[in-house]
């Protein structure tokens, strides 16, 4: 597990809601990014708080009784097989944050 | 034919402890006689719990919440145990339907509620806004909206009521973890029994039933007929929105996948695949022939949280063969035989 905050400039994201009673592939809708993606200056700082908030709020267990969770995915590189770091968080725990930058993208962190 | 499972009361038996009582040395004999008046005061207080709930009650008793388009839960109280119906559609279908899953379980399998200790059903609707789920929270079920364009609002179905319902049936008894092959096999246990419950209330046998979970949630936009189908997994929808219905029908199709718990909504299909073939083998009602096999392996000691296929195979075999007969064990060693699986000796 890295350390709170420490983000290598080289990192990548997958985001996915995964699970619930319907679960069809159609709804996990991966949302992928680069941190260089983010503009320096506020989106890279709140992306860096999120990826802290999901790790406080990480359950190794999500999903029970059909309940949906978010899986938030980082990779180091162009390597985006295996992840450095997995983090699944379920939706009623979620940082509406979160939420947004799944549902919106990148232009949410500015809001 | 059900075993079901005992909870002891205290670590060490009573009788142990009167021994010890009497014949260790003081000191121990000392610690004893706490523990045994601590043991006796924790008896008299559960007899009084027990007395005092009126959950011992062998009754139904339901609750719905209207969650007012929020995601807290439980929400408003709309509707309680005999009132008159509200007016409003969603909060009556879940009132109904968890009558009916009650009642299921009740008049089938004997069963008092999810607990068998006749919990009061919880329900809440009107959860999130434009919510394309239903879940059990560990204490109660949840029902979204539906956003209208591919969902309408998920207490339409039945058997998805009776399929959230029994995740606490499952976590009241076999308590299988929610991942990979167990998880796989908790999913398949919701899709059985709420396409039985399904079956029961419209009185259908297993060749009339359309063996299918939620089609009443689909709008006519979407291109597909359900969320999950038995009979044919893997064909229940094929939409630009949806995707395409992942699950396999057998082991030769597995899913290895770290998403949505290892699969556990996708290769739920194997499962439910060989009880919809024991059904339909057996023929008559599904809850009359093979469903009773299926609820016995629920709550059979054999069956572990982490049980992969196989293992629960092997307990579904075991119970079919010490209850049911040759001719119903056949069946179901057939119907696994034919997903591929290999029931496991138990
Ligand atoms: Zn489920």
């Amino acid at each position: 597990m890295a350390k709170p905050g420490a983000l290598p400039p080289d990192s990548r994201f997958r985001l996915t809601r995964e699970g619930g009673l319907v679960a069809a592939p159609g709804l996990m809708r991966a949302r992928e990014f680069a941190w260089g993606d983010c503009q320096p200056g506020r989106q890279q700082q709140r992306l860096a708080e999120l990826v802290d908030v999901a790790r406080e709020r990480a359950t190794a267990r999500p999903g029970r009784g059909d309940q949906r969770f978010f899986r938030l995915e980082l990779f180091a590189g162009d390597d985006l097989t295996t992840p450095t770091e997995q983090l699944t968080i379920d939706e009623t725990d979620a940082p509406p944050r979160l939420v947004a930058l799944w549902e919106h993208g990148i232009p949410s962190l500015d809001g | 034919m059900v075993s079901t499972r005992h909870r002891r009361s205290g670590i060490v038996p009573p009788h142990i402890l009167e021994r010890l009582a009497q014949h260790a040395p003081d000191d121990i004999k000392q610690c004893v006689l706490e523990t045994q008046r601590a043991n006796e005061a924790l008896q008299r207080m559960r007899l009084t719990a027990v007395t005092a709930l009126p959950e011992a009650a062998d009754e139904l008793r339901r609750t719905i919440y209207d969650a007012g388009h929020t995601q807290d839960l439980p929400g408003r109280m709309v509707r309680r145990e005999d009132e008159a119906a509200a007016d409003d559609r969603e909060v009556n279908e879940a009132y109904d339907d968890l009558g009916r899953t009650w009642r299921f379980y009740k008049e089938v399998f004997d069963r008092n509620s999810i607990d068998n200790h006749g919990l009061a059903l919880d329900g809440s609707v009107h959860y999130g806004r434009h919510y394309d789920n239903a879940f059990w929270n560990g204490r109660e079920m949840v029902f979204g909206d539906g956003d209208g364009r591919i969902f309408r609002p998920f207490t339409r179905s039945l058997d998805v009521v009776a399929h959230e319902l029994t995740h606490g049936v499952t976590e009241a008894t076999a308590g299988l973890a929610y991942q990979d092959q167990s998880g796989a096999l908790n999913e398949s246990v919701s899709d059985v029994f709420g396409v039985m419950t399904a079956q029961y209330a419209a009185g259908q046998t297993a060749a009339e039933a359309d063996w299918l979970i939620g089609a009443e949630l689909l709008t006519d936009q979407v291109h597909g007929a359900a969320l999950r189908s038995l009979a044919r997994p893997g064909t229940a929808y094929d939409d630009p929105t949806l995707g395409r219905d992942p699950q396999p029908a057998t082991m030769a199709h597995y899913v290895e996948t770290r998403q949505d718990n290892g699969g556990v909504h996708i290769n739920s299909g194997i499962p439910n695949h060989a009880f919809y073939r024991a059904a339909m083998a057996a023929g008559g009602y599904s809850w009359e022939t093979v469903g009773p096999v299926w609820y016995a392996t629920l709550n059979d000691h054999r069956l572990t949280e982490n049980a992969d296929f196989a293992q629960f195979a092997g307990v579904t075999l075991a119970n079919a063969r010490e209850h049911a007969g040759r001719e119903l064990a056949d069946i179901v060693s057939q119907a696994w035989s034919d997903v591929g699986v290999t029931p496991a000796e138990v």
